[in-house]
């Protein structure tokens, strides 16, 4: 490569650039073999675990309401489909709005925080201690100030998202690089300049890894508050139909809708990878691919 | 060659310039740290337009300190400091004629190349067309026109440098202030790019404000050198450098670099 002075091509801009995506590009076969590669030890070892949970409960004879087969859950939610994909919908969209609020209120909260260490210092300890309040001790409050149903399990998904997403994008926000803070100050960047291109940027990878753990709060947070504060029925959500499949001992039903929550907040969580993954992928270590 | 003025003049609202007018001039500067500690004492001395002036001495003699006061950065607890006339924070905000590169190039690692030397342009409010211009015609002046749409991460070492300096380049400084910037580089690289850097100065006409600890370095690229004591950091010698221009790379060699050489590390020794 022409490194000197001297040597400097001729050619301009984008003719003869390179990236990193396009190399990727180039050779999806290459791709899609690499994906099969990193999924396939794990699936293996899913499908061994069924096998021998199988194999467990025929030889031993367990009773299914002590611990149900594989099969009898698969039968379970094959005969409840249509309430598990209603409860499944209902606890994915309590769990999304929860999400976002955390995502926005967090952020904001951060933001004011990061702005003076004096504000940060005044309100960042009772961010902590409303943290290490005990659910159980708040839930029947919510349930009487914003009433049963969508509304108390939609905050209470929120208050348990919330926490992270303040903590890490305060972290990102006061771990700017120093000498780029003082290169923005150089060239003049008002307030706003500096925000936008420098601090908001170089705390991404925090935010996403508080966005990353906040997902998951958040459908916990869903369950639980359903679980408290949900309303019976179609509209209850898995959580509602973990109680009563508990209450009625149907431990396939448990089951199935238990796996139809870790598969909700597996999903929820893939998506997020992405979506970090799509934003870091040319700079954060975290997200970059190497090439040995 | 005359550095286009990418914004307005605002001559008008600061004392007019003339060319014998020195660029930087520092007057009994001194500065005090709150524990008491005095980091500068008594600093006197100019920078005329088209010098390359170094500060030679050794770590902790407050010779960074010094450059970040001369950008606008830092404060001072007596004396004056004028660059272009004015005291350096307003001067750097009413002309944008500072320009600074860092020890590390401190680039943005979410930008690509194109995106980090646009950055001063950006901020300036320069349109989208012009300083993609300007961007990629200063990185091909530092001979990485294929390295646009790379990625900080990708690159080595002296290329970064090379992109910081670009930066510069491209936001068309009068005044260029560098802190130790090949000061973590290889030797081979180090001294390619000090003959790059010369080649710039001659091309942008740039005034420089030179940080080292490298007395090869400082002789090589000066036209004054500026040693320094510790604690208190003071000026103890001002050498100036009366080598040929331009400085080719055989000039290492030869015998009346050496002497130069030799004269800075004895002020320095009786520092």
């Amino acid at each position: 490569m022409a490194t000197s002075l001297a040597q400097a091509p001729a050619s301009t801009g984008r003719a003869n650039t390179r990236s990193a995506p396009d190399r990727a590009a180039a050779q999806p076969a290459g791709r899609l073999r690499q994906s099969l590669a990193t999924a396939a030890p794990p699936v293996a070892v899913f499908i061994l675990f069924v096998i021998a949970w199988q194999v467990f409960c025929t030889v031993l004879k367990i009773p299914h309401y002590l611990l149900p087969k594989p099969t009898d859950v698969v039968i379970a939610a094959g005969d409840k489909a249509d309430i598990l994909a209603t409860a499944l919908l209902s606890t994915f969209t309590s769990a999304l709005i929860g999400l976002g609020l955390a995502v926005i209120c967090g952020m904001s909260a951060a933001l004011v925080m990061s702005q003076s260490k004096l504000v940060e210092r005044s309100i960042y300890p009772f961010a902590i201690l409303l943290q290490t309040i005990p659910l159980i001790a708040y839930a029947p409050l919510i349930v009487i100030w914003v009433g049963a149903g969508m509304n108390a399990v939609v905050t209470i998904s929120f208050i348990i998202a919330l926490f992270p997403m303040i903590s890490n994008t305060i972290a990102g926000l006061s771990s700017t690089d120093h000498n780029l803070v003082s290169m923005f100050e150089l060239y003049n960047a008002n307030w706003w300049q500096r925000m936008v291109k420098l601090k908001l940027p170089a705390a991404l990878p925090y935010i996403m890894t508080g966005l990353r753990i906040s997902s998951g709060l958040a459908v916990i947070g869903a369950i639980i508050g359903e679980f408290i504060a949900g309303i019976g029925g179609l509209r209850g959500g898995l959580g509602y139909v973990i109680v009563s499949a508990a209450n009625r001992l149907e431990m396939s039903y448990l089951f199935a809708a238990a796996l139809c929550s870790s598969v909700l907040g597996l999903v929820i969580f893939i998506g997020i990878s992405m979506v970090s993954a799509r934003f870091l992928r040319h700079w954060h270590e975290s997200a970059v691919q190497r090439e040995n | 060659m005359a550095v286009a003025h990418p914004v307005p003049s605002q001559a008008d609202t600061a004392p007019a310039l003339s060319l014998a007018e020195p660029l930087i001039s520092v007057r009994d500067v001194g500065k005090t740290y709150s524990t008491g500690v005095v980091a500068l004492e008594g600093i006197t001395f100019d920078v005329r337009p088209g010098q390359f002036v170094s500060l030679v001495g050794p770590s902790g003699c407050g010779k960074s300190t010094l450059l970040r006061i001369i950008a606008g950065l830092g404060g001072i607890s007596e004396g004056t400091v004028l660059v272009e006339g004015l005291p350096p924070r307003e001067s750097r905000q009413q002309r944008g004629d500072t320009g600074f590169v860092f020890q590390d190039a401190t680039l943005m690692p979410w930008r690509d190349v194109v995106g980090n030397i646009e950055l001063p342009l950006e901020l300036r409010g320069v349109s989208r067309g012009e300083r993609r211009a300007k961007a990629l015609e200063a990185l091909q002046t530092v001979g990485l026109t294929s390295f646009g749409r790379a990625y900080p991460r990708e690159l080595s070492g002296g290329m970064k440098m090379r992109v910081s300096l670009a930066r510069a380049l491209a936001a068309g400084p009068r005044l260029l202030l560098m802190d130790e910037p090949f000061g973590a580089l290889d030797e081979i690289t180090r001294q390619r790019l000090n003959g790059e850097l010369l080649t710039l100065c001659a091309l942008a006409g740039w005034t420089v404000v030179f940080v080292t600890h490298n007395v090869f370095e400082a002789v090589f690229l000066s036209s004054r050198i500026l040693v320094m004591s510790r604690q208190p950091g003071r000026i103890v010698a001002s050498i100036d450098v009366d080598l040929p221009s331009p400085r080719r790379p055989e000039l290492r060699t030869a015998a009346e670099y050496t002497r130069v050489v030799g004269q800075v590390i004895s002020c320095l020794e009786d520092a």
